[in-house]
């Protein structure tokens, strides 16, 4: 080893200290969770609505290939853990006392659902092969969303990607 | 002759590292985070030469890129599928290039090499992952993908070192004998 691989490492953990110190600043608790597929915005869920009951809500996102326009995705709000379906492509959200998780999905690679539950401003979930994202806002009406949403409103391309999962 | 053997023995080297990686799971579910086994092979070939002036030849250059390329391609194909390949290859290549300039400035050693490769193929992948899904707010897993970068880069580098005299020491081996 040389001195600049030690210099190299000890530059890298004081990067990783000062960015992790910079987010831990702003961490904001999240109100709400948007679902977002290819960049489009699907559904919101209002976090601190759960919190009256006390008990998990659980979102099922099922995604049905299209003949022509790429992928249709339903959103299915139910207050028990679903059942899940065979032959489709989905994920399973649960909400509760702020915070969502990823229960379940049928993806390949399965790291959406190793993900830790999330609950900060801007803390987000991503499922590569589903190309979906859960991301946590602390304000409803964020700058950086609108201006995404703002995005996403004009171009309405979709992509022709198979999901895996689904079968015929 | 001879190259292209201990090529192949290369390559089949980073493919049993590739499918041993793909049987650990080390994403704390972000996606772009890995260990970087086959990486070592890579570092290997980058490296093996450190001796003397410390230039690096166009062979071993060549002999890195294909070995990098085609076990992304091959290990690709055989565990996985093309989507996986484009997004593997992106990380790969922004890693190698990031190895390729931290070899060719000299004051790194294996290590340090290494450690450039970890931290750059994960910050890679996960500029892939931004494009595919869209948007995002990056930042946020920037100090883990760093973190983890710099740590198994460094453990791959120390490897990586151990396993270099070996190396030359084999080569010597066969020169004499010839
Ligand atoms: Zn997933």
């Amino acid at each position: 080893m040389k001195k600049a691989d030690i210099i190299l490492i000890a530059g890298c953990f004081a990067a990783v200290l000062i960015l992790a110190i910079a987010f831990m600043a702003r961490h904001d608790t999240g109100s709400v969770a948007d679902i977002y597929c290819d960049g489009t915005l699907l559904y919101q869920i209002e976090l601190n609505q759960t919190d009256a009951t006390g008990q998990a809500q659980y979102y099922l996102i099922l995604f049905e290939e299209q003949e022509e326009q790429g992928i249709d995705v339903h959103i299915m709000h139910s207050e028990e853990y679903p059942e899940l379906p065979v032959g489709r492509s989905y994920n399973l959200l649960s909400v509760g006392e702020g915070t969502v998780a990823m229960e379940a999905a049928d993806c390949r690679d399965q790291i959406c659902v190793r993900h830790k539950p999330v609950s900060a401003d801007r803390e987000n979930i991503i499922c590569l092969p589903h190309r979906l994202v859960v991301e946590i806002y602390a304000d409803k009406d964020d700058e950086m969303k609108k201006r995404k949403e703002g995005r996403t409103d004009g171009s309405e391309e979709k992509s022709d990607e198979p999901l895996d999962g689904v079968v015929g | 002759m001879k190259r292209t053997v201990e090529l192949g023995f290369f390559l089949a080297l980073a493919l049993i590292l590739s499918y041993v990686e793909a049987l650990i799971p080390f994403s704390f579910g972000i996606p772009g985070i890995k260990l970087g086994l086959p990486n070592l092979i890579v570092v290997l070939l980058l490296c093996r030469n450190h001796s003397g002036d410390g230039s690096l030849g166009r062979h071993d250059i060549q002999a890195a890129l294909g070995v990098n390329i085609l076990r992304i391609v091959l290990s690709g194909f055989l565990f996985s599928n093309l989507y996986t390949i484009w997004y593997a290859l992106s990380g790969a290549l922004l890693s190698f290039a990031a190895m390729l300039i931290g070899r060719r400035m000299r004051c790194f050693s294996v290590v340090g090499v290494s450690v450039l490769g970890g931290v750059f193929h994960n910050i890679g992948q996960i500029l892939v992952a931004m494009a595919v899904v869209e948007t995002i707010y990056v930042g946020y897993y920037v100090p883990f993908l760093i973190a983890a970068g710099t740590v198994t880069g460094a453990a791959l580098g120390i490897v990586a070192m151990e396993l270099i005299p070996y190396l030359k020491r084999h080569e010597a081996d066969r020169e004499r004998r010839q």
